[in-house]
């Protein structure tokens, strides 16, 4: 390994971390001798976890006091950094707060940030993949300039494998004085209610588009999501159209989902949506323009109308039941 | 910066739905052994 030192900034979840730090961590441990994690909350809490993904180190915030956690993690990072301790690079999940941090430390660092990260790998120095033009395309690239770079990586870019770390040794790694820039609080905070597995883990996913032709009709999608023990997901255009809620967009401006079937019914197959969901190991697409682009990816391709097939597939499991 | 051709997908079977459909997306799905 040509990398000594990697950061990763990990999110808490509870008495974990979100699914995508995970990741990252486990494919940090593959590319550096010596993982940090960055984390905030009650770090003591999280070393087991942390350690088990990959940290050698944990270090903590600590309590945000209900503060929104882009202002004091990049104040505490740019601390440590400037008490003298360097990475080689900093790898942030592109989460909303992900996206925060990456920002802010970037200015307070006065170093570039590479977004939109799909890929990492060590070619004599870190080097990032991005893909381009729908996914047609990767570009290569890496930093030049003194580091540490900041690198922003995209959800299911890499597995998360548990290993048998030891917990990771707990630093306190305090922001300090903010000032009014931190004095942004959270007031109140809503979780949305769902059944059935979160659309980012499902191993099934049922999406619906614009060719249900009406709202009523994603009942369908939901049902047979249910029926599989799978999450129901849509196409911007629905999301748009505000047939379903946005917690459901699947694509480049949505989620990314990686499951073991991707059922498109009704979905053409626009750019945007592909890069969510071609990363699936396998796709089943029900559409009733034989030209639709979706088709060119599926595994399995059915050219009819969804208002025909739906109903039948929904008949088909219930008999299974 | 280097720039190179992603991996791309290859499409699989396609069917003209004639009221089977369902049943291949059934099948599809006993394949992949998620029934």
């Amino acid at each position: 390994m040509t990398l000594s030192t990697l950061w990763v900034l990990a999110e808490p979840a509870g008495d974990t971390f979100t699914t995508t730090s995970l990741e990252l961590l486990s494919h940090a441990r593959t590319l550096a001798n010596d993982v940090a994690a960055i984390t905030w909350g009650d770090g003591s809490k999280l070393a087991a976890v942390a350690g088990e993904y990959g940290a050698n180190t944990l270090y903590d915030v600590g309590d945000l006091k209900g503060a929104l956690p882009g202002v004091p993690v990049a104040a505490a990072i740019a601390a440590l950094i400037a008490g003298g301790t360097t990475p080689d690079a900093i790898v942030i999940p592109a989460s909303y707060d992900g996206r925060d941090v990456a920002g802010r430390l970037s200015a307070r660092l006065d170093r570039p940030v590479l977004t939109n990260v799909t890929g990492l790998v060590e070619e004599g120095g870190l080097v990032t993949e991005h893909p381009v033009f729908g996914g047609s395309l990767t570009v290569k690239a890496r930093f030049t300039a003194e580091g540490p770079g900041i690198i922003v990586v995209r959800a299911k870019s890499f597995a998360a494998e548990p290993s048998s770390g030891a917990p990771a040794n707990v630093v306190a790694a305090p922001a300090g004085d903010t000032g009014a820039t931190g004095s942004a609080v959270i007031a109140t905070s809503h979780v949305e209610e769902r059944s059935g597995p979160k659309l980012e883990e499902a191993a099934v996913v049922v999406s619906g588009g614009r060719g249900l032709g009406e709202a009523g009709a994603y009942a369908m999608i939901e049902e047979i999501a249910k029926l599989l023990n799978g999450a129901a997901g849509a196409s911007r255009a629905i999301v748009d159209a505000g047939w379903v809620p946005y917690s459901h967009q699947v694509g480049q401006t949505g989620k990314t989902v990686k499951p073991l079937v991707y059922v498109a019914c009704g979905i053409s197959g626009a750019t945007q949506h592909m890069v969510g969901m071609k990363g699936s190991k396998n796709i089943v697409a029900i559409n009733k323009d034989a030209d639709a682009p979706i088709f060119q990816i599926a595994d399995l391709g059915i050219v009819g109308d969804v208002h025909k097939v739906l109903p039948a597939l929904i008949e088909a499991l219930k008999a299974r039941t | 910066m280097a720039v190179q051709a992603a991996e791309s997908r290859q499409a699989g079977e396609k069917y003209v739905d004639e009221g089977d459909g369902a049943e291949k997306v059934v099948a599809f799905l006993e394949s992949i052994k998620v029934l």
